[in-house]
């Protein structure tokens, strides 16, 4: 395997004079079609690939980022362990060929916090397979982490400066503009793979690349940037969070077909599904999806620009075809979101099942007992602790359950720990409720007390101004 | 007395979660009722409903082309997903738990 590697600096990502770097592509087609592949990592990938085969799609575009996953990523390289998506060589083995094959280009934000890590898995993917001659761009880490320690800014959650936290600070990535993959797709890219590109973003660049889209068009920015809204979680656009029997009905959950977007120069859009396959896509759907992880509609902010959902439209045109239109946008914030990971402490889950009458009493002291163990044998505050008794109570306080008849509960123990010992005590405190505890417990395989604590990385934000953040864009040719 | 219904009879909902702040649309299956559901519907009726889950501020705002309301709710969600205890720590369920709310019916 052969390897060519071109580097572009791009100083401030809105001032691209990309001609001075190289051969570019300019294109300005009416219309492409976008495939969602993925809403998160480990998504389906049966429906991927039969996206990539049969969705007629230009672009496949996998969101493989949660803020989490960023974070997890971020320590697993901290560790020594894979610091990118640990689905992305399952995805790529399997869409790669059918992708080369149809000419379909590939986004993928899965690269994280190692992302030259997740070129390199792509090179390998390529030889096994035997591809040769695709172009892969990627994004290196930006300069936030160093903007962070120079310029010390404030927390947005807390309001203390970054500097607080210390050395539990574990990760600080810019969330990256359309900008950075736009320049990559420039140069020819077949894939392009970024550390931390926002959800939406993926799928609005290929528009400003294939449409010609100007980066001061908030209309057309904010269009790109809405169905990219609609689209970033995958099947939830076409079926999958929506069936709810004798309400909403929805046939084939098992093969739900991965929903495409047929986007117009003009940000017009029409949202579908790959044929002959479960799911839907419909005015209900698609409106469930336009408020979901949604604020403020006439102000939801992006890196690109902002999106004003209160003028959008939606409206059935065929089965399985319906209609955006309408969305407004207004000029990009002056600052870039950060996002910050910090080792905080460890978190620990175990379960006990009580069944029969009395069974609520029962799955009580159970708890209570764990509670006082907690604070006089192993000196953990209880408030430290969460008690649900799922069944009755653990989601909602229902207020017609009668506590009496409840024939089976669930007491599922959890709480945070300075130390993973902590954690131990209490899940083997669980554990042992078997012998010590109330009368008629119900334990199998203890699969979550076999996983032990867990760490938890909480997350945090803070701006710097958007002309001091630097990003690269590089390449690499597999030949 | 007026008789009551479930929201889930005229509504459907999604909810998702930024942080530790939950946002629950609502969307009425027929835009007849939408002006009904804006009226009943308000802030102060879901915080009332919410009142047995910790939860801070809650904002709402109206989609009309859409027959939608979006309610925010603040700090909902134990600390948010990286660091939550609760069992619905992606916030997903408060969907389910809101067309659970009684209103009104509206008139025939």
């Amino acid at each position: 395997m052969v390897g060519v590697e071109i580097t572009c600096r791009i100083v401030s990502v809105y001032k691209i004079n990309a001609a001075e770097e190289g051969k570019t592509i300019n294109t300005r087609k009416s219309s492409i079609r976008l495939g969602s592949g993925s809403g998160a990592g480990g998504d389906r990938i049966d429906a991927a690939l039969n996206l990539a085969e049969n969705g007629g799609i230009d672009y496949l575009i996998f969101d493989a980022q949660s803020e989490k996953a960023y974070s997890e990523s971020a320590l697993r390289k901290a560790k020594g362990d894979v610091g990118y998506d640990v689905t992305l060589g399952r995805t790529l083995r399997t869409v790669l060929p059918a992708c080369i094959k149809n000419g379909v280009k590939i986004i993928h934000n899965g690269g994280s916090a190692d992302v030259k890590g997740a070129v390199n898995l792509t090179a390998k993917i390529c030889e096994e397979l035997n591809i040769k001659g695709i172009k892969v761009a990627y994004t290196q880490p930006d300069s936030s982490a160093a903007l962070i320690n120079e310029i010390d800014p404030v927390t947005s959650e807390t309001g203390e400066p970054v500097s607080t936290f210390g050395d539990r600070l574990v990760a600080a990535i810019a969330y990256q503009g359309a900008p950075l993959i736009v320049e990559g797709l420039r140069r020819g890219a077949d894939i392009v793979i970024t550390s931390r590109a926002g959800d939406s973003t993926q799928f609005l660049a290929p528009l400003i690349f294939e449409l010609d889209w100007q980066m001061d068009d908030w209309d057309l920015l904010a269009s790109g940037l809405g169905i990219g809204h609609l689209m970033e979680c995958g099947a939830q656009l076409s079926g999958g969070y929506h069936a709810d029997p004798g309400m909403k009905d929805v046939s084939g959950l098992d093969n739900i077909g991965m929903p495409i977007a047929e986007v117009h120069s003009n940000g017009d859009a029409i949202i579908t599904k790959v044929p002959n396959t479960g799911g839907v896509v419909s005015e209900r759907t698609v409106k469930e999806q336009l408020l979901y992880e949604l604020h403020d509609p006439s102000n939801y902010i992006h890196n690109d620009g902002v999106v004003d959902f209160t003028s959008t439209e939606i409206k059935q045109v065929g089965t399985d075809r319906v209609s955006v239109t309408g969305t407004k946008g207004h000029p990009r914030p002056s600052t870039v979101k950060v996002l910050l990971g910090v080792r905080e402490n460890f978190v620990a889950v175990s379960r006990a099942y009580y069944g029969g009458t009395g069974a609520y009493a029962r799955a009580r002291l159970a708890a209570d007992t764990i509670a006082k163990r907690a604070t006089r044998v192993h000196g953990i505050d209880s408030a430290a602790l969460r008690f649900d008794f799922v069944g009755v109570n653990a989601l909602f306080p229902w207020s017609d359950v009668d506590l009496s008849a409840v024939k089976e509960v669930e007491l599922r123990v959890s709480g945070y720990f300075d130390t993973q010992d902590q954690a131990w005590e209490v899940l083997h405190d669980v554990e042992s409720l078997a012998l010590n505890g109330p009368a008629g417990v119900s334990q199998g395989l203890r699969l979550d007390y076999q996983a032990g604590p867990e760490e938890v990385i909480g997350l945090y934000t803070t701006l710097l101004p958007r002309e001091t953040v630097q990003f690269n864009v590089l390449e690499y040719v597999v030949e | 007395m007026a008789n009551r219904i479930k929201l889930r009879q005229i509504c459907h909902s999604r909810s998702g979660d930024k942080a530790d702040t939950v946002n629950i649309g609502l969307i009425v299956y027929d835009q007849i009722h939408y002006e009904w559901v804006t009226e009943h519907v308000t802030a102060e009726a879901v915080d009332d409903y919410l009142s047995g889950i910790p939860h801070g501020e809650i904002e709402r705002y109206e989609l009309p082309k859409i027959g939608a309301l979006n309610f925010v709710v603040r700090h909902a969600l134990g600390g948010g997903v990286s660091r939550s205890l609760m069992i619905d720590g992606h916030g997903k369920g408060f969907s389910a738990i809101l067309l659970d709310m009684e209103i009104d019916a509206p008139p025939e």
